[in-house]
């Protein structure tokens, strides 16, 4: 029977595959969109913008759908991705469960909670941050519920983490659909809401990815820092704890980035599922649990994942956009169904 | 003073006391064994020992210094806890597992140094796991898999070793093999301290015992002060038979009790040596 | 063997959340300022639009929109685009249709939109996608005041003026308002003035529509649970109809919900309320059968007016015919 060690392949190899896919879509992405733009004019754009001295021939309306709409939108659509995966590699390892998501920690929904408020309230028609922002907060209000409902005595099981942060979600759902049904009456913000709850990345411009950038950066640089201890804390916290890990600070470090890389998230792209399901456990059959070379990996394949999907949804059938979070579940609910089975089919016949 | 000392602890957990009034002390060198029935407390003393449970009453010395006051890291330096629970739900290869054994002694960014690469190749070796150094330990069999756990434990080249049931899953040839490897150990200058139910084992191989029950220790000392035939039907609920081999070493079975224990634990005696079991 | 860690237990739970959150908040914020000066900043609140100026002004022309934006018109805008349902009406019933090349989805959708047809026959693209519009290259793109930032943001970087128009009207009056104002956006001020016209004139029609010496009808409008209070264009309508309004009667203050068990405590003479064209026959049948609305005196008698969506109700320059229809239903014996 050949092991799961010898299906693995090196980080070289892996590399060399998805570096250029994601360069590659990318560069798919940003030359489609509703309208026809030609690469050269793409490159005038980008010369002109990145190139010091160089002026562009690009007309004005060209330099705002390349420069403006289409880049910051891979951007994003990249950052997204990477930070959800990401978070998903730190939630699998954290409840040593291959099938965790990052929406356990309740910043999901708090971001949400966050974002209904905005645009209940009309902040939304008076500045792109004003979303983004309340989402963030929102998380961070979520988080801080979770915690305070499963420490005590500076303690936080794991297994009570999880609990917590599914009952936080359960109870904020509830409160953001109570918000949407007061606002019912005026049907175009609801509508507007809904959508944005879906997932979708339309109008997303440079103050989106500033907004998410250093979230995004952060989080992915202090996982990192920690992929030691959540390869031991994956064994077990007394087993990480019999080894050095300060176990007690590192879980709720932990836990925080998570929350942060999924609250920036959803506070840019509104609620997409599965990617921090799916594409962890997909790099993690290939590159092995090691979180050190997990978690750029899956960084890179979060990244490559989103902005496939997001092309996808601009694609498939024009002039409609499909909402981003039903084509990642679309393309990822399948993946799960065959990852589950396949965990099924391996854990009976052991 | 070199040694880990628990002075008098008590450990509570969710609001009931598991084990109190314990005393121990082991120095490096010394093989001590905890044994009693299932629940009587060998593994919490143990937790408290490498400091994962703090202790309600009474404290736990590392030569010398209160364990409380001792940053993780350094105690991972010192002692190595050997748990229970080996179940790995994730691919990691048993060499990567040993590997994170040195996690306590490497920096944040720091890579793998020599020293590094060279505990994790004893280690390795000693617990007879090298050839499945690429396995992924959740294929492993639950022998393998605790050998490559020990092995984990042995990178960290502490000084004190503590083992909670470590042979409860292995065949005979690979317990014995965990016996003789902690003799071996000790006599290399390390402290063990093992907890296991399997008697027979405990009395040939330890160099000191402690007898657990019901969260308290019953009597320490070597195999034959501590194993009576008393003692070991009150608290085990078994009579035994003493048995010599050839080469002197004493050897124990187990049979049903069938009269009753006397009402009062017998005083530590000496056994003459060469004779069989007294009658019951 | 050195550090010691201290140990904690309530300090441990609270204040490290309590920084982290602050933390995240300080954090976004300075996110947001940090961002380039190319990218879209804000734009400035100010107090409410101006008026628009006389018809008789020459371009360019400047006025101060819905949030508080200075735009500037610099002729007559020849290429128009709407991103608003409503919107789109304005400016079909001021502008000559070939000029309009950006419309609403819900214009191109035949069973709502009032539009459709000159929809169908000049093809405008459909607006709901920043890159679409400036493609188009509009002159003026009209939005609504709710239409959110990222969208005008971005028209407004290609070099695009945009307008957000205030669009939850609260009396036909400002439905007035808004049609010339349009019109001095689009240049079209004659056009506009003339729809003002017709408009108005369908009001004082329906008005005196009314049998001499009858009592005011007593009407209610009912749109999936909710109802027409004081305050908003339907409340208008009727009163313009010299009816009563029973929403607004009941002390029911803007768009709000009402329950059967009021609606029977009510009792209107009349119903109206509005259905996908081609179902109005079926919806009227429905609600005459339905038992808790059969007590009232709308029920008894058939005084159900059922009309199509695309009439009841737009709050554009066509809510005339929302006026008209209303009239002929309860005044007129034409069938509803």
């Amino acid at each position: 029977m050949a092991t799961p060690s010898h299906r693995r392949i090196g980080l070289a190899s892996y590399y060399a595959i998805l570096v250029p896919v994601l360069l590659l879509a990318a560069m798919a992405a940003i030359a489609t969109g509703s309208t026809p733009v030609s690469w050269p004019t793409i490159l005038q754009v980008a010369a002109g913008k990145l190139v010091p001295g160089w002026v562009s021939s690009a007309s004005d309306g060209d330099t705002v759908i390349v420069w403006l709409i289409r880049i910051p939108r891979v951007v994003v659509a990249g950052l997204v991705g990477s930070a959800l995966a990401v978070a998903g590699v730190i939630m699998q390892s954290l409840f040593r469960n291959p099938l965790a998501e990052p929406g356990t920690t309740g910043a999901g929904a708090g971001a949400v909670v966050g974002a209904v408020t905005a645009f209940a309230f009309g902040w939304t028609a008076h500045s792109s941050s004003s979303l983004p922002l309340s989402a963030i907060v929102g998380a961070a209000f979520a988080l801080g519920l979770v915690y305070a409902m499963a420490t005590r005595g500076g303690v936080t099981p794991v297994a009570t983490l999880l609990l917590a942060g599914i009952a936080v979600s359960s109870l904020l759902v509830a409160v953001y659909s109570l918000l949407i049904s007061l606002m019912i009456a005026n049907w175009q913000s609801a509508q507007e809401i809904v959508f944005w709850m879906m997932g979708g990345l339309e109008a997303r411009t440079w103050t989106h990815v500033w907004l998410c950038a250093p979230f995004v950066i952060a989080g992915l640089a202090i996982a990192l820092a920690q992929a030691r201890e959540l390869d031991l804390l994956q064994q077990g916290e007394e087993t990480a704890a019999a080894f050095g890990v300060d176990v007690e600070p590192a879980k709720r470090l932990l836990t925080l980035t998570a929350a942060l890389l999924t609250g920036a998230s959803v506070a840019v792209a509104g609620s997409v599922g599965f990617v921090g399901l799916v594409v962890p456990h997909g790099v993690r059959m290939v590159l092995g649990p090691g979180n050190r070379a997990l978690l750029p990996a899956s960084a890179i394949a979060g990244a490559a994942f989103l902005i496939i999907c997001d092309l996808i949804a601009r694609t498939i059938h024009p002039p409609l956009e499909i909402r981003l979070g039903v084509v990642t579940s679309l393309v990822g609910g399948p993946i799960f169904v065959a990852l589950l089975l396949r965990r099924y089919r391996e854990f009976s016949a052991a | 003073m070199n040694s880990i000392e628990a002075r008098n602890i008590a450990v509570e957990r969710g609001g009931a006391r598991l084990v109190d009034a314990v005393n121990l002390r082991i120095a490096p060198g010394e093989f001590h064994i905890l044994i009693g029935p299932n629940g009587s407390g060998k593994s919490t003393i143990l937790r408290a020992l490498a400091g994962l449970w703090p202790v309600a009453a009474g404290e736990v010395l590392v030569d010398g210094q209160p364990l409380a006051s001792i940053a993780r890291r350094d105690v991972a330096r010192t002692i190595s806890y050997v748990p229970q629970d080996t179940r790995i739900d994730f691919a990691f290869t048993v060499e990567e597992i040993v590997s994170m054994g040195r996690f306590a002694h490497r920096g944040r960014f720091e890579r793998e140094s020599a020293a590094d690469r060279q505990a994790v190749e004893v280690a390795l070796d000693r617990c007879d796991v090298a050839p499945l150094r690429h396995r992924a330990v959740n294929t492993l069999s639950g022998g393998e898999r605790q050998r490559a756990v020990i092995a984990r434990s042995l990178a960290a080249q502490a000084r004190y070793l503590l083992l909670d049931e470590p042979t409860a899953n292995l065949d005979v040839r690979h317990s014995v093999e965990v016996f003789e490897l902690c003799r071996k150990l000790a006599a290399e200058g390390q402290a063990i301290v093992l907890a296991t139910h399997d008697l027979a084992a405990a009395a040939r191989y330890a160099g000191s015992l402690s007898v657990v029950n019901a969260g308290r220790l019953a009597i320490t000392g070597s195999a034959s002060q501590v194993l009576t035939m008393s003692l070991i039907a009150q608290v085990f609920g078994v009579s035994a038979e003493r048995l010599l081999c050839e080469d002197g070493q004493p050897v124990y079975a187990f049979h049903p009790l069938n009269i009753t224990a006397p009402a009062s634990p017998a005083p530590a005696k000496t056994l003459p040596s060469g004779s069989s079991a007294p009658a019951p | 063997m050195q550090i010691k860690r201290p140990n904690s237990s309530l300090s441990d739970r609270r204040l490290p959340l309590i920084s982290f959150c602050l933390g995240t908040i300080l954090l976004a914020l300075a996110a947001e300022r940090l961002a380039p000066a190319s990218s879209l900043r804000e734009l400035p609140r100010a107090q409410g639009a101006s008026q628009p100026g006389a018809a008789s002004d020459p371009f360019p022309r400047e006025v101060i929109d819905g949030s508080g934006l200075r735009v500037r018109i610099a002729s007559q805008p020849r290429r128009l685009v709407s991103a608003d349902w409503a919107i789109d009406e304005f400016l079909y019933s001021v502008a000559r249709p070939e000029r309009v090349v950006g419309v609403s989805g819900n214009a191109t959708v035949e069973r709502v939109s009032n539009v459709f047809d000159r929809v169908k026959q000049f093809n405008p693209i459909v607006a709901n996608d920043a890159e679409r519009v400036i493609r188009a290259h509009p002159d003026l793109v009209l939005v609504s005041s709710e239409s959110p930032a990222d969208f005008t943001n971005l028209i407004n970087a290609a070099g695009i003026a945009t307008y957000r128009m205030a669009s939850n009207f609260t009396s036909l009056e400002q439905i007035e308002e808004a049609i010339t104002l349009t019109g001095y956006l689009t240049g079209d001020d004659e056009a506009a003035a003339s729809e003002r016209a017709k408009f108005h004139g369908a009001r004082q029609t329906a008005r005196n529509m009314r049998p001499a010496g009858t009592k005011p009808p007593r009407i209610l409008g009912i749109s999936g649970g909710f109802t027409y209070g004081s305050g908003t264009v339907f409340d208008d309508v009727i009163r313009s109809i010299g009816g009563v309004n029973v929403g607004a009667e009941g002390g029911l203050k803007g768009y709000d919900t009402a329950s059967n068990e009021q609606i029977v405590r009510w009792n209107p003479e009349w119903i109206v309320t509005g259905a996908d064209r081609g179902k109005t026959a079926e919806t009227r049948q429905r609600l005459l059968e339905n038992p808790s609305l059969a007590a009232t005196d709308a029920a008894k008698n058939g005084h159900i007016l059922v009309l199509e969506f695309r009439v009841f109700l737009p709050m554009s320059p066509m809510t005339r015919q929302l006026v008209t229809a209303i009239a002929e239903g309860v005044y007129g014996n034409s069938k509803p």
